[in-house]
């Protein structure tokens, strides 16, 4: 079947689900049992439709996870509202688990050999960009804030502030875009590797920095005082995590020793324990179950059982959250803040790309690193929104203008950073899988 | 929250550890029933139940989509006119003797939903004693494989013995709806993941329209996996889809039912538990002993008998703690273990 004759055949499938679901969806009915209309009706649809223009992406050459992602941004509530807030909402808790199962995977295929291996570019990459890309940033942003050009009312106070916080997300990165992509295409080699070191770690960084400027802001806003105890509190808070990892870790190993069988439905299981133990005990899952699967991977012989389950079920794990990723996506402030949207994305976009070429210069390493590896780091999502809501809930008077700008931005990234990364990992010749 | 990590972590525990435990102690007279008890203990919990409800249709309209995937007409035309006479005459007579008497407790359309459940032969249990080599196994084997689909049939009817017009027509409309759409929208899958997840995709799309719409998730599936048995080229590629989750299905779904069910221990639960044991027990006996059979193989309705009975549960109402499902379920399991304890010794062995 030529390669036209799919696609036509693929989207007519696609408008004739989405009839039927309107036809229900959209009448304004009594259901018989309206006590509880449940999600999973709009997400049986979901996954339906995610996966159909997966396969378009694929036909079009693109990354299976963007035609997810566009299935979530058409259905969900800032297009068609298949897929409601209200459902959203209770989606979460599916999507956090399935986060939980991207992370441990990421931690999974990170091989302690080839850290060691590659611990100079990870490293050097990983400290170049976070300290460049910050001041990047910072100064590109600073005087059109400051001096009120395109963003007008902010004090000098706020304005430095905003062009700090700009900075700092500047230099967060989704890890779950960056594995799903290196899952889809197999990717092994150097090129990889070092690309999810740089992404672990990063988590890491983003964190402190971001818990710094934080303190900064609130003692130079709110007048909170700054004390060592903060600090200590920050590292403790990481470093409980990463224990906490372990622990989850040594579990998983136990259970795969003893028990292993249905690994599959294990892992999915001890990924929502993990995020329901995060949440009530203030911890960060994505470190907590990275640092888990890396402990899998290393200090047991599991980590082949580990990564199986994983190539074995990461299809309907990646369907399910990049769609519900994409649905959640809010464009509707890209309409009054292009400018600064598209500004923001440029300057990201540029800096990345040069930090990460001086970075591995610096670092000699292999020539695949130099030209592309830029392009691994430029989704953000889960982190970046976490850091943003903050803001807007502390400093309202500059936070909601941030919020506004960096969640068009997400959504901006999130399409094009697939695209780029694949084409990436393409160059590179680390892709076992090519279209 | 700290009741939900409980509850999933003691899932786990009873999913992975039960089996380990029944293996170990060559104990399996539950024949996976026993995660059922399990979901009852989490039933005690004080957790919302209504957020659990609409778990059971995807898993109600899965096993629907496997039994009438099973149906294929191409297979039937090989079967001769005395199996089916043998099936009818067991089903119908039994379904009828049962029907009759559980109408003097009970309204007509629970009397012949119950009739219809308990007709049901177990084929899990009986191919766990019965070797496969004589022809007279294989016939018996072949039968408790056969009567599930006539006892759904009548489980059909018997759902819709009130006749509401409404969820009578709905019936029709979603079936044909779902029909086409999955046909059209599998045709496009070629690769087994890709499959696997539209069959997820499908079924939690098409069991909680059907749900909301007040039709029986099992009932409409299984018609639709007769369609797509029959009429869908990937049909047997399904069918194996299906049934190699089978038993994590049956797992999960037995947790899930005993913990959104309840229980209500009291008199009445008693009695109605008395009265339907013994007038399955004594119909079947009645039935095999003049049959010259040993009827502890055709006692038990096994875990298939829950599916139909959570799948009228869940559109009569799903009442927490409804005595005739509770009543009714636990005769299932006293069966069950009657059934395995008397055939392990009859039969030695073999599980």
């Amino acid at each position: 079947m030529g390669k036209k004759i799919k696609i036509v055949k693929i989207l007519f499938v696609l408008a004739v689900v989405s009839l039927f679901f309107y036809l229900f969806k959209g009448a304004k009915e009594v259901f018989y049992f309206s006590d509880v209309v449940s999600p999973y009706f709009s997400l049986g649809f979901l996954i339906i439709s995610a996966l159909l223009l997966g396969l378009v992406a694929n036909e079009l050459g693109l990354p299976s996870l963007t035609g997810y992602l566009i299935a979530g941004m058409i259905f969900g509530p800032q297009i068609f509202n298949f897929v409601s807030q209200k459902d959203l909402k209770t989606l979460e808790l599916i999507n956090s688990i399935a986060l939980s199962f991207i992370a441990i995977s990421a931690g999974g295929e990170l091989k302690l050999e080839s850290l060691k291996r590659n611990a100079k570019p990870i490293t050097v990459i990983t400290v170049v960009q976070s300290i460049l890309i910050l001041l990047g940033v910072f100064i590109a942003v600073y005087p059109f804030v400051r001096f009120g050009v395109y963003i007008k009312g902010l004090n000098p106070q706020s304005a430095l502030f905003f062009a700090l916080f700009l900075g700092v997300i500047a230099v967060a990165k989704s890890p779950a875009s960056t594995i799903a992509i290196i899952n889809e295409y197999k990717a092994r080699g150097t090129f990889t590797d070092i690309v999810l070191g740089i992404t672990m770690i990063k988590d890491v960084v983003v964190l402190l920095m971001f818990s710094i400027a934080f303190a900064f802001a609130e003692n130079a806003i709110t007048g909170v005082e700054i004390s060592p105890k903060f600090f200590l509190s920050i590292f403790s808070h990481i470093l409980i995590s990463g224990f906490m990892g372990i622990i989850f870790g040594f579990l998983m190993i136990v259970f795969f020793k003893f028990v292993a069988k249905e690994i599959g439905i294990f892992i999915v299981l001890a990924s929502f324990i993990s995020y329901k133990f995060a949440s009530i005990v203030g911890l960060e899952n994505m470190f907590m179950c990275m640092v888990a699967g890396f402990v899998v991977q290393n200090f047991s012989k599991q980590g082949s059982v580990l990564i199986d389950a994983i190539e074995g079920s990461h299809l309907p794990v990646y369907v399910i959250f990049f769609s519900i990723a994409g649905a959640g996506l809010d464009f509707s402030s890209l309409k009054s803040y292009w400018a600064a949207v598209l500004f923001f994305v440029i300057i990201r976009l540029f800096l990345i790309y040069g930090t990460t070429y001086l970075g591995a210069v610096i670092s000699n390493t292999i020539e695949s690193v130099k030209k592309y590896a830029w392009t691994g780091f430029i989704t953000n999502a889960g982190l970046t929104l976490s850091m943003v809501i903050l803001i807007e809930k502390d400093f309202p008077d500059f936070g909601s203008l941030l919020k506004a700008i960096v969640i068009s931005v997400i959504a901006v990234n999130q399409i094009i950073g697939p695209i780029l990364f694949k084409i990436g990992i393409e160059k590179s010749g680390e892709a076992t899988i090519s279209d | 929250m700290i009741s939900e990590i409980l509850i999933v972590s003691a899932v786990i525990l009873s999913y992975f550890g039960i089996g380990f435990v029944f293996r170990k102690n060559k104990m399996s007279p539950f024949l996976g029933l026993e995660f059922f008890l399990i979901g009852l203990l989490f039933s005690l919990l004080k957790v919302n139940k209504n957020n659990f409800i609409p778990l059971l249709p995807p898993f109600l309209s899965a096993f629907g989509l496997l039994m009438g995937m099973q149906v294929k007409f191409a297979d039937l035309k090989a079967l001769g006119k005395d199996f089916y006479k043998n099936v009818l005459v067991y089903s119908l007579s039994v379904f009828v003797a049962f029907f009759i008497v559980f109408s003097f407790f009970f309204p007509y359309q629970d009397a012949s939903v119950l009739g219809a459940v308990f007709a049901l032969v177990s084929y899990k249990v009986m191919a766990t004693f019965i070797p496969d080599r004589k022809k007279e196994d294989r016939e018996k084997l072949f039968f408790s494989a056969f009567v599930p689909f006539v006892c759904i049939v009548i489980y059909f009817f018997s759902a819709f013995l009130s006749f509401n017009p409404n969820i009578f027509k709905w019936f029709f409309v979603l079936f044909i709806a779902f029909s086409f759409l999955a046909k059209i929208i599998f045709s496009v899958f070629d690769d087994d993941m890709s499959l696997v997840l539209s069959v997820i995709g499908i079924v939690l799309f098409f069991s909680e329209l059907a749900y909301i719409k007040g039709v029986s998730p099992f009932a409409v599936m299984f018609f639709v996996g007769v369609f797509l048995s029959n009429w869908c080229k990937k049909g047997d590629k399904l069918f194996e889809i299906l049934l190699a989750d089978e038993k994590q299905l049956y797992t999960i779904f037995l947790i899930f039912l005993g913990f959104v069910s309840g229980y209500d221990f009291n008199l009445s639960f008693l009695k109605i538990t008395f009265v339907v044991f013994a007038s399955v027990f004594l119909a079947k006996y009645v039935f095999f002993k003049i049959k010259k059979d040993i009827f502890f193989l055709y006692l038990s309705p096994g875990a298939f008998g829950v599916v139909l009975l959570a799948d009228y549960w869940l559109i009569t109402g799903h009442e927490e703690g409804s005595l005739l499902f509770s009543s009714a379920i636990t005769v299932i399991i006293v069966l069950q273990v009657m059934s395995m304890i008397f055939l392990k010794r009859i039969y030695g062995k073999k599980d």
